[in-house]
């Protein structure tokens, strides 16, 4: 018997007995589907952590005053440890930061200001967080050296400041309000706005995103201390050692200990996905259990149809089918039913992915490999779950069958 | 040419420690156009005798030739192409398939046979037209009377050009009317050539064909001529 043949009569006797193929494929169809929402959600919001994450330049490190420690004087970060850190062996690029508070923009109403979040740093940042530059430049070592009042910022404060985003913005003036009263920056450089996708729709509540040269931002808010640095290492590989290295030499230089911290953006991408895969791969073996009892289920009807068949085993062998022919057909039947029910749940598995994902603003990640396993779990299944009802069915013999009523 | 012969052939069933005979040293030949019934009373061995010959069972002892070909020691496997290529079955409850339609029960031992699609539909057709039934070819046995469910069965068992026709009580199930029907399809197949071999227990049906073999107690009692042979004539019956 051909398998084609064998094929198109199992999915006829499969599908004879309409309700009772549906509530045995409804145990896979349910262990399928919910494996399939929860990877699929799972895999969307890790490549939304880590869209989110790409903002910061991958293997850069942002070093600052511990939080949980006393701080005095000689503990705090200067620009001499700028040049120190620089001399690192390993450290490629090195910008000292100081984020100003309570910080205020002139918006394109004069009346109107709104809160900015500035940031001294010198050029070194722009090979840090590869920033898009749309129009003009970025801060030069020039800027740094003679304090010069400029500012770079971003496409989204260009309209808001200037309503528009062209390079006419540049060489216009901003205004920033501090305690210490207002100054006027010169605008050299604008940005894209690395944060548009996910900031959009809070973009109200985001401060306006600004950069200064490090130490226009000092005398700004009248300090001698940077709040910390970015620096990015060439040894990627090895990312522990150089913090240990950096935060090494920093204590020695301030004769102190614990005062620094490093976070390191790779290991925060790495340690939130390695929570979300193991959160998707429990829910997932919580929904391969209902998998296992699915199976169970078809392996329970498939019992019960060869029973029901017998007879009908019997005619078939006196025919002329031969074991072989007989448990194939058991097989397939077995096959096509939790094959179905794979697919089945892969379709509902994915509409509710979408569903759950527009409530949730996640969207579901279906790669191909889940499809392929999903369906082969389901296949297996039935293999697995198959054999028995089949090799029964095959060795029943057909004087038996033929009387069987 | 001879059909089939069986040479020594013994069956026993082992019940527990007791051991039953069911056929006792049996010696029988068929030869070709041969239509031949078997009689006996329930126990006597007359459906042992069929299983054996129609290769559904084995004998514990014995030679079983069929068309020279012994298949006394054959396996599942074998014996199950042994059917499918040299007997054609017909049962009393004619056993077709109840979700298939006329044509396909008659194409099924073909399927298992391997002829294709095409060749399949326009032999099964044909054979449904031998039986008379090839207006009734999409219908499923449901929507069939017992005599012509018992066509299509017939048109089943010829449709792969076995050897030998194996009819075990054929008319069993049957009215009066639809059982000369049968009968008269048998014995136009037969003077055609076909080799049949028909277990009953009715001794009218039997006045059909050409020779008796009784049974009793698993042992050949008496293997006769017909005498008086009641016969369809073309046109009337």
């Amino acid at each position: 018997m051909n398998i084609f043949e064998c094929i198109k009569s199992s999915f006829r006797n499969v599908f004879s007995n309409k309700m009772r193929t549906l509530l045995t494929m409804l145990g896979i169809i349910i262990g399928i589907s919910s494996v399939i929402l929860i990877v699929s959600i799972g895999k969307g919001s890790q490549a939304q952590i880590e869209e989110e994450f790409e903002s910061f330049s991958v293997g850069s490190l942002t070093l600052g005053m511990s939080t949980s420690t006393d701080i005095e004087t000689r503990d705090m970060l200067t620009m001499e440890d700028y040049y120190t850190l620089k001399g690192i062996d390993g450290v490629s690029y090195v910008s000292p930061t100081y984020s100003g508070s309570n910080t205020y923009i002139k918006l394109l109403d004069p009346k109107e200001t709104k809160s900015a979040s500035v940031t001294g740093a010198t050029w070194d940042l722009q090979y840090i967080d590869k920033p898009t530059i749309l129009y003009g430049r970025y801060i030069s070592k020039n800027d740094v050296d003679m304090r010069t009042k400029v500012a770079v910022i971003n496409d989204t404060t260009a309209l808001k400041v200037f309503g528009k985003c062209s390079e006419d913005v540049i060489g216009e003036q901003i205004s920033l309000k501090t305690w210490k009263g207002t100054s006027k920056f010169s605008v050299i450089g604008i940005l894209e706005n690395s944060n548009a996708s996910t900031e959009t729709q809070y973009s109200d509540e985001y401060p306006e995103s600004i950069v200064i040269p490090v130490s226009t931002a000092m005398r700004l808010y009248g300090t001698d201390y940077v709040t910390g640095f970015t620096i990015l290492t060439d040894n990627t590989d090895n990312v522990d050692y150089m913090k240990n290295v950096i935060t090494s030499t920093l204590e020695r230089e301030h004769n102190n200990e614990d005062k620094y911290y490093i976070q390191d953006t790779a290991e925060l991408v790495e340690s939130i996905n390695s929570i979300l895969s193991y959160v998707t791969l429990f829910i997932s073996f919580v929904a391969g259990i209902s998998l296992l009892v699915g199976g169970i289920g078809v392996m329970n009807i498939m019992m019960v149809t060869v029973t029901e068949r017998t007879r009908e085993i019997g005619i078939r062998k006196s025919i002329g089918a031969k074991n072989k022919d007989i448990r194939i057909q058991f097989m397939a039947e077995a096959l096509i039913l939790t094959g179905t029910g794979g697919i089945l749940g892969l379709i509902i598995g994915y509409g509710g992915a979408l569903l759950v994902g527009n409530i949730v603003d996640i969207e579901p990640v279906m790669s191909i490999s889940s499809i392929v396993i999903a369906v082969g779990i389901s296949m297996g299944i039935g293999i697995v779950f198959g054999v028995a009802p089949a090799n029964k069915a095959s060795k029943l013999d057909p004087i038996e069958c033929l009387r069987y009523e | 040419m001879e059909m089939l012969r069986l040479e020594n052939i013994c069956k026993e069933y082992n019940q527990g420690e007791l051991s039953v005979t069911a056929l006792n040293n049996i010696n029988l030949s068929v030869l070709e156009g041969e239509f031949v019934s078997i009689m006996g009373s329930s126990g006597s061995g007359k459906s042992t005798m069929m299983n054996i010959l129609g290769c559904l069972d084995t004998p514990t002892k014995g030679l079983y030739f069929l068309e020279g070909e012994d298949v006394s020691g054959y396996n599942d496997s074998k014996l199950a192409e042994v059917r499918n290529k040299k007997i054609g079955f017909v049962f009393q409850s004619f056993n077709l398939l109840p979700k298939m339609t006329a044509i396909e029960n008659v194409e099924l031992p073909m399927v298992y046979a391997g002829v294709s699609r095409k060749n399949r539909h326009i032999r099964a057709k044909e054979a449904l037209e031998k039986v008379g039934l090839g207006g009734r070819i999409n219908h499923k046995p449901n929507e069939l009377s017992g005599g012509q469910r018992q066509r299509v069965a017939i048109a089943r068992a010829l449709v792969n050009n076995p050897a030998i026709i194996m009819a075990d009580e054929p008319t069993g199930n049957l009215d009066s009317k639809s059982t000369f029907e049968i009968m008269e399809i048998f014995q136009r197949l037969n003077d055609e050539g076909t080799t049949i071999v028909m277990v009953t227990h009715e001794p009218d049906v039997a006045t059909y064909t050409k020779r008796i073999v009784t049974f009793k107690d698993g042992n050949i009692i008496s293997d006769e001529e017909v005498k008086n042979r009641t016969i369809f004539k073309e046109g009337k019956s």
